[in-house]
């Protein structure tokens, strides 16, 4: 049985033309699905970058921080002047130098950066701890030349991630105390 | 099938090389790979789907999945059963298709083809005894008996144990015997 059945196996024999007909429709199939997967994954990539261009777009506008305004009514012409100029004025605002980028992480170019003027809040570490309450009336000892009494509350800081500078100022006009009217 | 790789060598390329071309996506490359194994995989197909339009089919979805595989395949032994293996997988899954569009394809059905196999009167002997098997049965028969591989071989294409290969083996050597045996009585 096993011998027949064996020879009429070997006996089978498919045509060429059927042979080369079946690989040929193989082949173009093949080359049609991976045509199709190119252009799927071309149109996936141009969303995703439509996408991640829109939420940039959206998001953006939100993150940059409000620029300080300064109330020019009170402190007079000379306080109108720019915002930077002004924040760098009051106390305890010095700008900060940027740090190097070919001074690298060698010792001698970090000390060098280490000896220019830093914020008030890093040169007296006890201040950078204390509460804002308190700050905020050591700020508000400084007295107008017009004999009005100013309570500022100046907050200057860097983002770490992105390195933008925020600086946040509250300012307060007081009228001084009046010699017992009331 | 076995010696694949000693015939594509004696062609003057190796396989490896063939190999390598045929990853790179080349027509030709894909051409001498898919020659050494689509004769067994065509006649493998042609018993299992007793139906020539369902084994290209069945052989054209091979081609496809062995072009796609190449990168995994190492040497030709593991090769050989691996294409043996998605060829009766692949031959499964086309016949429970067909067993679920059947009856559409009957409304549908037109004049046969004449059937280009040559031996195509042997080839419906073997494929009348055949369809008596189940598909499992038939499986183990054609790649046991007709490919000559051992039982364990055989286990590792189907995904079963060598036992039920060879209980398969069993059952469908009984029925070809009473088979054949009606067939002599009637002669």
């Amino acid at each position: 049985m096993k011998r027949f059945l064996k020879k009429e196996w070997d006996e089978t024999e498919i045509a060429p033309e059927i042979l080369w007909r079946t690989r040929n429709r193989a082949w173009q199939m093949l080359q049609k699905r991976q045509r199709q997967r190119r252009l799927s994954l071309a149109a996936a990539g141009a969303l995703a970058g439509l996408a991640a261009l829109l939420i940039l777009w959206i998001r953006t506008p939100s993150e940059v921080p409000p620029i300080p305004r300064l109330e020019t009514a009170s402190t007079g012409p000379q306080r109108s002047a720019r915002p930077e100029q002004a924040v760098a004025e009051l106390p305890g605002t010095a700008p900060r130098p940027e740090r190097s980028i070919e001074g690298g992480i060698d010792g001698a170019s970090i000390a060098h950066h280490s000896e220019a003027p830093k914020p008030a809040a890093l040169n007296d570490p006890e201040q950078a701890l204390r509460p804002a309450s308190q700050q905020e009336a050591l700020h508000s000892e400084s007295s107008d030349p017009t004999g009005q009494k100013l309570n500022r509350l100046v907050i200057n800081f860097r983002l770490p991630k992105s390195g933008v500078r925020m600086i946040w100022i509250k300012q307060r006009t007081s009228a001084p105390p009046s010699g017992g009217t009331g | 099938m076995k010696g694949a790789s000693v015939a594509l060598e004696q062609g003057g390329e190796s396989w490896n090389s063939i190999l390598e071309r045929a990853r790179q996506g080349e027509r030709q490359a894909f051409d001498a790979l898919i020659a050494l194994y689509e004769e067994q995989v065509l006649k493998t197909a042609l018993y299992l789907t007793r139906n020539l339009h369902d084994a290209q089919d069945v052989a054209q979805e091979v081609y496809i999945k062995i072009f796609r595989g190449l990168n995994r395949i190492e040497d030709t032994q593991k090769m050989r059963s691996w294409v043996h293996r998605i060829t009766v997988n692949a031959a499964r899954d086309h016949l429970r298709r067909r067993r679920f569009w059947s009856p559409l394809k009957g409304i549908f059905r037109t004049a046969p083809a004449p059937d280009p196999v040559h031996g195509a009167q042997l080839r419906n002997r073997l494929a009348a005894a055949l369809a008596r098997l189940s598909f499992n049965e038939r499986a183990c028969f054609i790649l046991s008996e007709l490919h000559e591989m051992e039982s364990c071989q055989v286990a590792e294409i189907l995904g079963c144990r060598a036992v039920t290969v060879r209980g398969y083996l069993h059952s469908a050597r009984k029925k070809l015997r009473q088979h054949l045996e009606s067939l002599r009585e009637e002669t």
